[in-house]
């Protein structure tokens, strides 16, 4: 008697957890089915029947990776990215503490507008972007893909919340001990600050690395590609006539995927935490 | 100050407010202010000013007035952009939200594996868009894919075309784009759902409300605010998707992939019509900012009454 009521209490939290354990698996199933079918021959990738795993662990897929430049890609994807972070840190942070602690004028308005232009897509700006860089000379350099990013107002608006929440009383007393209000804000507000600093940080880094549109408009030699553009071309490996060597691509696109997957892994704490904070209104 | 002593002579030399060290209000703010400026106001000024010429990279500049707009507002894949960017807005939002939902409940529970799930319904979101498009690609290849395999032997549906089938490509990168995004909603309806007070539930349970009650009156009200802030995102993320379309199906089939960034690109860069993609630009601009605007306004009301 007493088992059976046992199991009735159990059994729903079981099949929850099984459904769980089923979109789970469903959700991780298109990466693992993309790493396998970097390891696998072209004669078995084109089977009718799929076959998950590998006949024999074959590289040479990975092998025709590396005759792109995926290396100085990911130089690149890495300056463009640590810098737009960093430059947004400092620029934003400086400016949302201004808006959150010091009155001045037009201080209301200003804030107003950065808000207003976090409504601003910036896919309605790749054309006039174009337009300017291409005027400037700016296309194929770092600065078209960091600056536009770090003019962004999402991190101010973060950093100027975080402020405005922040008690007073530590930056007071020091201001009234005569420090400067710079020397306030980077010995007292800053350490202080450091969920909103991390999560600025991630959700730069990573909207940075995985930025798309821009860098495949405003980038054209193979030289200065970011990771995500450049991966693309393995898509019609062989020239436009050649068919698709899924192998080849499938490789590509693990090449791309595995380090934002080991670093997502390392830091997911931090990257939940990011996340979570952006949708703290 | 009063009992300090030498030492306090010294702490307040020492402290002594350095004007040329400091930094006014307008050194804090001018440095992101310049960037802001130059590479976000210009922009939306140029485009403007654009919108009006028939600039095509090479060549005169001629002003054309409103006529871009005229020329835009009845261009037949200008309509059709704008159909299939709002087919596509009405087809993820409510799912992708419903998923995000469904997914957050499930790993709110304490059970084994709950960091594994977690990690699983979230990595998605850290992948670049080529990756997904490429992978989803292949699994959806008719006959050879995954997918379409594993679909077509449940017997319920025949081996389709996917991304080939006029009626069926649109649909296709819906269920892509909710594979790749369910995990952002999760993780915030997550952060909402820890929120509630358990206390409510207990409270509940002592008054006889079943499962299906709590969740209805206690839960789903409680997370107003994250499904307002999550209808917002969603909803102009969709209007302004981009990479799937370009990286699948490139538009097609029959155009009835080209959102209306799509059409951007397509009519800037390929037909070499800046001055037209420039107009687009700038409706689509209007038209998500009006959006933003009116549901902050709507969410602001919202929050006061209720």
């Amino acid at each position: 008697m007493v088992q059976h009521i046992k199991w009735r209490r159990f059994f729903p939290s079981l099949v929850l957890w099984v459904i769980t354990l089923v979109l789970a698996i469903l959700w991780v199933m298109p990466t693992l089915w993309m790493m396998l079918t970097s390891l696998k021959l072209e004669s078995q990738i084109l089977t009718p029947t799929p076959e998950w795993l590998p006949r024999e662990i074959t590289w040479t897929n990975w092998e025709l990776v590396f005759n792109k430049p995926i290396l100085t890609w990911y130089w690149n994807s890495f300056v463009v990215a640590f810098f737009t972070t960093v430059l947004t840190v400092v620029v934003a942070s400086m400016s949302g503490y201004a808006l959150a602690r010091m009155e001045f004028r037009g201080s209301r308005s200003l804030f107003l507008i950065y808000v207003m232009a976090l409504m601003i897509p910036s896919e309605a700006l790749i054309i006039p972007m174009y337009l300017l860089a291409a005027r400037s000379n700016l296309t194929d350099t770092y600065t078209a893909l960091i600056m536009p990013l770090v003019a962004s107002t999402f991190a101010v608006y973060l950093f100027r919340q975080f402020f405005f929440a922040l008690p007073k009383e530590l930056e007071d007393a020091a201001l009234i001990d005569g420090c400067s209000r710079l020397g306030a804000f980077v010995r007292i507000a800053l350490p202080l600050a450091t969920p909103a600093l991390l999560a600025v940080s991630i959700m730069t880094f990573a909207f940075s690395w995985n930025n798309f549109l821009w860098p495949m408009i405003s980038i054209s030699t193979d030289a200065s590609r970011t990771v995500p553009v450049g991966i693309i071309q393995y898509g019609v490996y062989g020239g436009p006539t050649a068919r698709q060597d899924w192998g080849v691509i499938m490789a590509g696109m693990t090449a791309a995927a595995v380090p934002n997957l080991v670093v997502f892994v390392a830091l997911q704490k931090y990257f939940v935490r990011g996340v979570a904070q952006t949708g703290f209104r | 100050m009063v009992n300090q002593g030498v030492l306090g002579r010294t702490r307040v030399r020492m402290l002594r407010p350095s004007k040329k060290t400091d930094l006014g209000p307008y050194g804090f703010v001018l440095p992101h202010l310049i960037l802001f400026v130059v590479f976000m106001v210009l922009p939306v000024v140029a485009a403007f000013a654009t919108s009006f010429t028939d600039w095509a990279i090479v060549g005169p500049v001629q002003w054309v007035g409103l006529g871009n707009y005229a020329g835009v507002l009845q261009d037949p894949s200008a309509q059709r952009a704008l159909r299939v960017t709002l087919t596509y807005t009405v087809a993820t939002v409510p799912t992708t939200l419903v998923v995000s939902l469904i997914l957050a409940l499930l790993v709110n529970r304490e059970q084994w594996g709950n960091s594994f799930f977690r990690l699983a319904f979230f990595a998605p979101w850290v992948l670049p868009s080529a990756v997904v498009a490429m992978v989803w690609k292949w699994m959806l290849q008719p006959g050879n894919g995954v997918l379409d395999y594993y679909l077509s032997r449940t017997g319920l549906i025949s081996s389709t075309n996917w991304l080939g089938n006029p009626n069926v490509a649109l649909y296709a990168l819906a269920v892509v784009w909710i594979w790749w995004s369910a995990g952002y909603g999760m993780v915030i309806y997550l952060a909402a759902l820890q929120d509630i007070p358990q206390e409510f539930y207990d409270a509940a349970a002592i008054d006889g409300a079943n499962g299906w009650q709590r969740f209805w009156y206690i839960t789903f009200p409680m997370l107003t605010a994250a499904t307002s802030f999550l209808v917002i995102l969603s909803t102009i993320s969709a209007m302004r998707a981009f990479d799937l379309f370009f990286l699948m199906t490139q538009g097609g089939p029959g155009g009835s992939t080209s959102s209306v960034v799509f059409q951007i690109w397509q009519s800037g860069f390929i037909e070499n019509k800046m001055g037209f993609a420039a107009t687009m630009s700038v409706l689509l601009f209007v038209a998500i900012f009006l959006l933003a605007l009116v549901e902050f306004r709507f969410v602001r009301e919202r929050a006061e009454v209720g």
